[in-house]
């Protein structure tokens, strides 16, 4: 206890700062297993179905699948999940009063929540790479599909995570994943649904049909996630509370 | 034995303190002779007619003026609902103020400089449930230039460093102590404790109270919000009371302390008639608890009293056992707002 009492004037950056966040929020997510499950089990899952069973016939291509699983898990289940919690254990107030500014919280968790679909999408790749099902859509394809996706679903994770109470977003977050991955375009193709059309203007069918450049043309589903993307933002900032 | 509070109703030593003392703390000079670091500078608060509404035109805080020194404990003693976590939220920079100003160590609220140099303990905690204590703390720790052991500041708060249990599985009275270390882990020179010791064992609390009191030794000077006027007596430098929003009360120990009063306890029923004829006229005596007396002397305590007291506990066979005024009665009246 004989440490001088603080006269330090300088803080960390606010790089930094914000890297010790993303570093907490990895550390945190990976960390729990039901995340985990959510991350990587049940995109593996929906992987082995198609690819090792008859349970799901579907023409769309199982990386494009897991892709699109892994941003609505990544981009908006679980961080809509976590900020819901800080939200009620206070620990956004907590942080509040430490060096951190707000701003490095919400650059720190985006930056985690790019650096969790990058690793539970790598995860899968060479897990698909063991099966024998390399992967044959085109790599930028992919990858754009990934960041316009989680750019059109983080938003509103934390336009729900942000407002409503903790228990009412983690069934809301979870029950979004599954009908988004069972009944938007995802799991079972638009085509196979009466209301296929109109899924080409939600983020999963935007995402699918980007991804397998079906539908519409690429450019509409850019502008669609885009869309997705501005409005949940600016809601976002309207309504999101600290606790 | 202290007294149990709710059988202890306020005597009329302390009416002379009812009256709202705001603004006589302005001359304060620190007297623990507690504070190595001799401070000269901004005051650790200093608010001018604060004043806090909450949505649905709830009044928090009602033109509160209150200057609190940069040394020592203060102790910021009001009932539920008066505005302890109000001040002291805004002072960590969570509120904002309606009207008036508030300044903490000569800056805004939630400055930079605070947030470096003020640690804060949050009444609801904010420690994420789903995390260790110790990685929760490793992680605050980053957030500082020059952080302290989080594993030692553990071990000073009674918390096992290697614990993997969550917080959330912890007792209520656990994750308070871990809110403490997290308030201390940025090695701040000021804390902002908001009621400490709610939840914690009798036993944790005196061991909580060292910390403190070695914190102070350090020169930290902090506030404490607290309902509980133990927690007054065994820390304060420097009282204030709150009450509806406003300051009701505010001074040293020594100055709060009605000094026309002595304490005598006894469990025995006493002759208080025989005590009286013997001491100057107007004097008074009442059975304040089961096992106590307070006798009033509007002359004041001296010696003469003092022996009178004493032979008279004698004459009932009690061991004399008195202590000049009593604080607890100050600010429990102070707290009640002076009804009777």
């Amino acid at each position: 206890m004989s440490t001088p009492i603080s006269t330090e004037n300088s803080t960390r950056s606010w790089s930094t700062l914000a890297a010790v966040h993303a570093r907490w929020v990895l550390r945190t997510t990976w960390r729990n297993g039901e995340q985990l499950f959510l991350l990587v089990g049940i995109p593996l899952a929906a992987l082995l179905a198609i690819t090792r069973t008859d349970l799901l016939s579907t023409s769309t291509p199982p990386v494009v699948i897991t892709t699109v699983m892994v941003v609505l898990a990544a981009g908006f289940t679980s961080p809509g999940i976590s900020v819901a919690f800080e939200r009620r254990y206070g620990s956004f107030a907590f942080l509040g009063t430490t060096p951190l500014p707000r701003s490095a919280i919400i650059a720190g968790s985006l930056m985690a929540i790019a650096l969790s679909a990058i690793m539970a999408l790598a995860l899968l790749s060479i897990i698909a790479a063991f099966l024998g099902e390399i992967a044959t859509n085109d790599f930028a394809v992919i990858a754009l599909t990934a960041v316009l996706g989680l750019a059109a679903v983080v938003p509103w994770a934390f336009v729900l995570g942000g407002t409503a109470r903790s228990e009412t977003v983690l069934v809301l977050a979870n029950a979004v994943f599954v009908v988004a991955t069972l009944f938007g375009g995802v799991l079972v193709p638009a085509s196979s649904l009466p209301y296929g059309a109109a899924l080409a203007w939600l983020p999963t069918g935007a995402m699918v049909d980007l991804a397998t450049n079906a539908g519409n043309a690429g450019a509409v589903s850019v502008v669609v996630l885009v869309a997705w993307s501005g409005v949940g933002a600016t809601l976002a900032v309207r309504t999101f509370r600290w606790r | 034995m202290p007294h149990p509070l709710n059988s202890f109703p306020p005597d009329s030593g302390a009416n002379a303190h009812n009256s709202p003392r705001t603004g006589e703390n302005k001359a304060f000079v620190p007297g623990s002779g507690k504070n190595v670091a001799g401070r000269k500078g901004p005051a650790l608060l200093e608010a001018d007619g604060l004043t806090i509404t909450y949505p649905g035109a709830v009044t928090a805080l009602d033109g509160l003026d209150l200057e609190v020194p940069d040394s020592g404990i203060t102790c910021l003693l009001g009932a539920n609902g008066a505005g302890k976590t109000t001040l002291l939220e805004s002072a960590a920079g969570l509120i904002q103020a309606t009207s008036g100003s508030l300044r903490v160590l000569g800056t805004d609220p939630g400055s930079t400089n605070n947030r470096l140099q003020v640690g804060v303990m949050l009444q609801d905690g904010g420690m994420p449930g789903s995390a260790r204590p110790r990685e929760f703390l490793d992680y605050v720790s980053r957030l500082y230039p020059k952080p302290r052991d989080v594993r030692s500041l553990l071990d000073a708060v009674e918390i096992d460093p290697d614990t993997r249990a969550p917080m959330r599985r912890l007792s209520g009275g656990q994750q308070r102590r871990i809110s403490w270390a997290a308030a201390m882990v940025g090695n701040p020179r000021s804390l902002l404790l908001d009621e400490p010791t709610a939840s914690i064992d009798p036993v944790g609390r005196e061991r909580l109270y060292d910390v403190l009191r070695t914190e102070r030794e350090r020169g930290v000077s902090m506030i404490i919000a607290t309902h509980l006027i133990e927690d007054v007596e065994s820390l304060a430098d420097y009282i204030v009371v709150v009450r509806n929003g406003r300051v009701a009360l505010t001074g040293t120990p020594e100055e709060l302390r009605p000094r026309n009063t002595l304490v005598v306890r006894s469990a025995r029923e006493m002759d208080t008639g025989a005590l009286l004829a013997a001491l100057p006229a107007g004097s008074t005596c009442q059975r304040t608890a089961s096992d106590s007396y307070h006798v009033e002397v509007p002359t004041g305590i001296d010696p003469a009293v003092m022996a009178t007291v004493s032979s008279w506990c004698g004459q009932h066979s009690v061991p004399p056992d008195l202590s000049v005024g009593d604080l607890r009665t100050a600010l429990w009246s102070a707290l009640r707002g002076g009804v009777q």
